[in-house]
């Protein structure tokens, strides 16, 4: 990150024991509950997003609640549950937002202007759908990708690590 | 649509310059070489002066309003172009142009590397929707975008300095934010609503109210530290130099004044019904922020130290006129914003070209007309400009505002009229003695003389043509400010302009009751 960072000179200790600011914790017991309160979390926050344009919820907590989820997997098994680097859904996330709230703006009508239809199906009756979703989409992968930058910038701190003009 | 019958006109243009920079500094991020980048962000921020220039016009007929998604105030958040607004967007932009142009000519790949053109984007979105923002919380939304980038900004490059004076410079803004937020949360609390017309409205409604006064008082203190005022503005002087030089140019010409323009906003706008705190808070001050300004300025050794107190100087000059509380203070005040934004500008970018020609910070190395005859000449008049002196237009700017505090009547305008007056005279003293320590004398032999490119002194020479070109024209300029004055002297037009003359149903607050109704249950 920065280009003037020192060399690590992180002291490698014994692989079993963890290193100051590891967050390692090798629970047999959190790791069994993490997965399905893992599932039950991520599943609370899509429905949050889903119902969020017209009701409580939306893009905004529904992404608090995933990244709860994603460090609660973090911590229990100390690895990633995403193969992606969280800071790359902040641009694409903004992008989404921006251009569902452009189209219309370009279109000659409201900025941020949401268009929405029913649709029946058999299986969910009356639905209302709505651009607006498509952007609470947006905001939910900006908020998962700076709550995750965040979570994880925390968690992989080294305090043994110096920089340039310590001592 | 009816809003033609209520007297609100709506428009797309208050929204262009804010999503100029937005969806192009996002464009911005994607891999690209160094040429089309750099086209790119120049091409951004020129389509974003042409939108403020355009919104200029438009706003000279009276208040355009966007309504965002379509929902009229005070339901929704819009955005709300009168002449202040579109007035400090413009000079927002116009430093904007020069600051890309900067960066430009000055390529530093690592920074780059980390996106720094995209980051100076997303600065000019945040400060230019809180010029055209209609709404309270909006503006704490727009000061977060402005804060966050500038605090990437800010340590962008991690060098030690930076990331020690960034650090004060983060926990300053933060808990200026958090006291912001409180404020907001107490006058929806109080008023109900967090628009600013409506905010207007129904202050007037309730007349004076200590509540109100107190609202507005956090407010002040909030913008005040965001505009640097004195006790609250020790963060600037360490932060402004330790930043890039096209950076810092921009933070220095234009963030404090957006805690000015806030500063404006609310006590013209919005909180106008129990001026006697407020004023007496800014007149205090401001007549201190002025000295603090100047004394520091003759303190320092470093080019851009001595030009961030100036700038501290010049915020202080700004809160006096509010302060005074006259619509003849008051247009002095925004002509002054206007030759301050650019002259520090211009001042940031010369000691740009200074700092690369003489290889050091220090004003140290003597001589320099021999080398630089025009960079020094421009330097002389931004000089003879901050600190008020004929022929600039900094002497016909100051000349009104100490004319305007001397018809204040009361002893603290005196009071501050004298302060206005000695701090004039200290920044000449210290302007002058960086002329003398940089410019005059003979050149050492000893020292090198390093060659500066020519695209990077040009956008010094033209923002001083520009400083210059205030100078001629500061008849328009003044008149113009006449008229911003008169328009915020009447906030009748800002109410009207954004809520219209239509009678506002609104629905009564539901009780208990209607609600166990509605919902059916017993």
């Amino acid at each position: 990150m920065s280009p003037k960072r020192a060399p690590k000179k992180a002291v490698k200790a014994a692989p079993d024991q963890p290193r100051p600011g590891d967050l390692l914790i090798n629970d047999p017991i959190l790791r069994t509950i993490s997965r399905s309160v893992f599932a039950l979390v991520i599943l609370f926050a899509l429905l949050l997003l889903w119902r969020g344009h017209n009701a409580p919820g939306g893009g905004f907590i529904a992404g608090l609640m995933t990244v709860c989820a994603l460090i609660l997997h973090r911590i229990a098994n100390s690895n990633s549950a995403l193969r992606l680097d969280p800071v790359k859904f902040i641009p694409w996330g903004l992008a989404l937002s921006l251009t569902t709230g452009l189209v219309p703006y370009l279109l000659g009508r409201p900025f941020l202007k949401s268009d929405y239809g029913y649709i029946t199906t058999a299986l969910t009756g009356e639905f209302e759908w709505a651009t607006a979703l498509l952007f609470d989409l947006g905001v939910f992968l900006v908020v998962v990708g700076v709550g995750l930058a965040l979570a994880y910038a925390l968690i992989d701190v080294e305090p043994t690590e110096l920089v340039e003009g310590d001592s | 649509m009816n809003s033609e019958l209520t007297g609100v006109v709506t428009s797309a243009l208050p929204l262009a310059p804010i999503l100029t920079p937005l969806g192009l500094g996002l464009l911005l991020l994607i891999p690209m070489r160094r040429g089309w980048r750099v086209t790119l962000a120049l091409a951004s921020s020129l389509l974003t002066l042409l939108f403020t220039l355009l919104l200029m016009n438009a706003t000279l007929g009276g208040v355009l309003v966007s309504e965002l998604g379509g929902w009229k105030a005070p339901f929704g958040i819009v955005m709300a172009a009168d002449r202040l607004g579109s007035f400090m967007s413009a000079l927002a932009a116009l430093c904007a142009v020069f600051t890309v142009w900067l960066m430009a000519a000055q390529p530093d790949p690592v920074r780059e590397r980390h996106h720094s053109f995209a980051l100076t984007s997303f600065l000019f979105t945040g400060v230019q929707l809180s010029f055209l923002t209609g709404d309270l919380f909006n503006l704490f939304v727009a000061f977060e975008v402005m804060l966050v980038a500038s605090y990437a900004l800010t340590v962008l490059g991690s060098t030690r300095e930076q990331l020690r004076e960034g650090f004060r410079y983060i926990v300053m803004n933060l808990s200026a934010s958090a006291l912001l937020v409180v404020a907001c949360g107490l006058a929806y609390g109080t008023l109900g609503t967090l628009n600013f017309a409506h905010l207007a409205q129904r202050s007037a409604a309730l007349g004076p109210n200590t509540t109100v006064t107190a609202v507005g008082v956090l407010l002040l203190i909030v913008f005040a530290a965001k505009g640097a005022l004195f006790p609250l503005g020790f963060w600037l002087p360490g932060t402004y130099p330790a930043v890039p030089h096209a950076t810092g140019a921009f933070f220095a010409a234009v963030l404090t004044k957006v805690g000015l323009y806030a500063l404006i906003r609310v006590f013209t706008t919005v909180f106008n019904q129990d001026p006697q705190l407020p004023d007496t808070l800014l007149l205090v001050l401001g007549a201190v922020t002025m000295l603090y300004g100047a004394l520091g300025a003759v303190s320092q050794r470093e080019w851009r130290r001595i030009l961030s107190f100036t700038v501290v100087g010049s915020v202080g000059y700004l809160a006096f006129g509010l302060g005074l509380d006259s619509p003849d203070a008051l247009r002095a005040s925004l002509a002054y914003l206007a030759v301050s934004v650019v002259v520090t500008l211009a001042m940031f970018l010369i000691a740009a070209v200074a700092e690369r020609a003489s290889g050091t910070r220090l004003v140290r190395a003597r001589g320099f007309i021999e080398f630089l005859p025009l960079l020094a000449a421009c330097f002389l008049f931004c000089a003879l400009t901050v600190a008020g002196l004929p022929p600039s237009a900094g002497f016909v700017v100051k000349f009104d505002l100490i004319r305007a505090g001397l018809e204040g009547g009361t002893v603290l305008a005196y009071v501050a009229t004298a302060s206005a007056l000695l701090s004039s005279l200290l920044t000449l003293y210290a302007l002058l003695r960086v002329w003398s320590g940089f410019f005059w004398g003979r050149h050492p032999r000893d020292e090198p003389v390093r060659r500066v490119r020519w695209p990077e002194r040009l956008p010094a020479y033209l923002a001083s043509a520009l400083v210059v070109a205030l100078a001629v024209f500061a008849g328009p300029l003044l008149g113009y400010a006449r008229g911003t004055a008169d328009e915020l002297g009447s906030n009748g037009s800002y109410i009207l302009g954004v809520l219209g003359d239509g009678p506002l149903d609104l629905p009564a607050r539901p009780k208990g009751d209607d609600v166990q109704e509605l919902e059916g249950t017993p």
